[in-house]
């Protein structure tokens, strides 16, 4: 451990603003739980017969029951409802954040001189910034992940950390940690390639590094490297990593040219990148990967499952934020032919991996080694949020 | 209290979205939402007061924003609170309901 403070745990919100983020928590919990199970069942009890009854066959896809749900009063009242959470979810923390704002670049600043974990921090400020980014605040965030308020900004990537706390904070599996999606990618290849020694590792748009930190616990001996766009995401990830003593090497970097040199890596990862990716970008991105991975290293990429493998309600249900979330790329990304995709990319098709992988943190570790050793992969969907869909290839 | 030397924007870039026919209604959804949360402050902030009396007897506002609930008052507050949510946009349960019992 250093003596340099945890930017990730120096915001202080008052009474009212702690109750303000315990109130969104739950509102949340209420919303995609609660309200949305009502809506499930209003469109099984009737929008689903209804559409069968006129047209002599169920909704073919995501679009359709999207077409058949828009005007009903629940989805209007639950994306209203959801929409506004949302929101609310990064105002909630926004003034904490301010009144800490010069304590936390300090640290911030201290912690990239001082490197006492031994991590690294290089920056970038001429990277190239996707226009999707630039034009529109993703999930709503305010300033989203890239933008600078003043020098060695921290802003949004305290709004980030702190948000996403309150982001989740309500829904019963994703309580116990943060990086839940990498802690449970590395402990399921640890346990399933017990061969596999990796010595160097990236995760691509590591945002804040939540989703960084688990490869390095996993493989302490492992150099473990983040890149994104933000420059403010990765000042507050670099200082939180180095206060908690994990050596993370964070670049501040485009994934679709990040720079490395071919066959450096052993495992390429992401957590929720993609769907913010254009299509063409994604291609050029599973090329870079190939590219840098080390000929036997493994890209495995957490995303939401492609359309192909869920039904046409659940495609309507997670496309949501593509229409609503400032996320426009997301359903085209899950809209892709992913074997066919990863193979014009350079990853065979019989060396594809795709995989759901249950919640390290919330499932028994029996049942969890019973996953990463045995055939059973299908155990749950996505919606409840136990389980996580990976996907990717060997080099 | 330090004078802040940011000021983080509230609206996000992008097109809002709408739900309704009438933006209208959107807006006064978006008000409707932020009062339920200003109430259950009120109600966090009362709660706290009375679980201080009940403790200390004194209490002053110093005490009242330093206040952390412990896990377990946390627990009956979160519960609370979702049950509040539930009761004020029941409306959006009740379609649900009423389909499952007929």
């Amino acid at each position: 451990m250093s003596n340099i403070r945890n930017v990730g745990e120096m915001v202080e919100s008052n009474h009212d603003e702690y109750s303000r983020q315990r109130f969104v928590s739950i509102l949340r919990k209420r919303v995609l739980m609660d309200f949305a199970g009502d809506m499930k069942t209003i469109y099984q009890k009737k929008v689903e017969p209804s559409f069968e009854k006129k047209n002599g066959r169920k909704p073919k896809d995501g679009r359709e029951v999207r077409k058949a749900m828009l005007h009903e009063p629940v989805f209007e009242g639950w994306s209203s409802l959801r929409y506004n959470a949302q929101m609310m979810t990064w105002w909630s923390v926004q003034p904490a954040v301010e009144r800490s704002l010069d304590e936390l670049i300090q640290t911030a600043k201290d912690a990239k001189d001082a490197n006492p974990a031994g991590g690294s921090l290089e920056l970038n400020p001429d990277v190239d910034v996707p226009r999707e980014i630039t034009e529109l605040d993703v999930h709503l965030m305010p300033g989203c992940f890239h933008t600078e308020y003043t020098d060695d900004d921290v802003a949004q990537g305290a709004v980030y950390h702190y948000g996403t706390t309150v982001f989740s904070g309500g829904l019963p599996h994703r309580r116990i940690t943060k990086g839940g999606v990498a802690s449970s990618i590395a402990n399921y290849l640890k346990l399933a390639y017990p061969d596999f020694k990796p010595e160097r590792i990236l995760d691509m748009g590591c945002t804040a590094g939540a989703n960084t930190t688990p490869y390095k616990e996993v493989y302490p001996d492992a150099e473990v490297h983040g890149i994104d766009v933000g420059a403010p995401l990765l000042r507050f990830g670099h200082a939180r990593a180095e206060a908690e003593g994990t050596a993370l090497h964070f670049k501040q970097a485009n994934a679709a040219e990040s720079g490395y040199p071919d066959n450096h890596f052993d495992i390429i990862t992401s957590s929720f990148f993609f769907h913010e990716v254009s299509v063409p970008d994604t291609k050029k991105i599973f090329k870079e990967c190939h590219r840098m991975l080390k000929p036997g290293g493994l890209m495995l990429h957490m995303e939401l499952p492609p359309a192909d493998l869920t039904d046409p309600y659940y495609n309507f249900y997670l496309d949501w934020d593509a229409f609503y979330n400032n996320e426009p790329h997301y359903e085209k990304f899950r809209g892709l032919d992913f074997p066919k995709t990863l193979a014009g990319c350079g990853f065979k098709e019989d060396k594809q991996m795709m995989v759901r992988i249950p919640n390290y943190a919330s499932t028994p570790p029996d049942e969890f080694k019973a996953v990463a050793t045995g055939d059973e992969t299908l155990r749950r969907d996505h919606g409840n949020g136990a389980v996580w869909f990976t996907f990717g290839g060997w080099k | 209290m330090p004078e802040k030397s940011v000021h983080l924007p509230l609206r996000s870039k992008g097109k809002r979205a709408t739900f309704y026919k009438d933006p209208a209604v959107d807006q006064l959804f978006a008000i409707i939402t932020m009062l339920t949360q200003e109430l259950s402050v009120a109600f966090d902030r009362i709660e706290t007061v009375e679980r201080m009396l009940d403790k200390n007897g004194v209490i002053s506002r110093a005490d009242i924003e330093a206040y952390k609930p412990d896990e377990q008052e946390e627990t009956e507050r979160t519960a609370r609170r979702d049950e509040y949510i539930g009761r004020v946009f029941n409306i959006l349960h009740q379609e649900a309901e009423a389909l499952l019992d007929s």
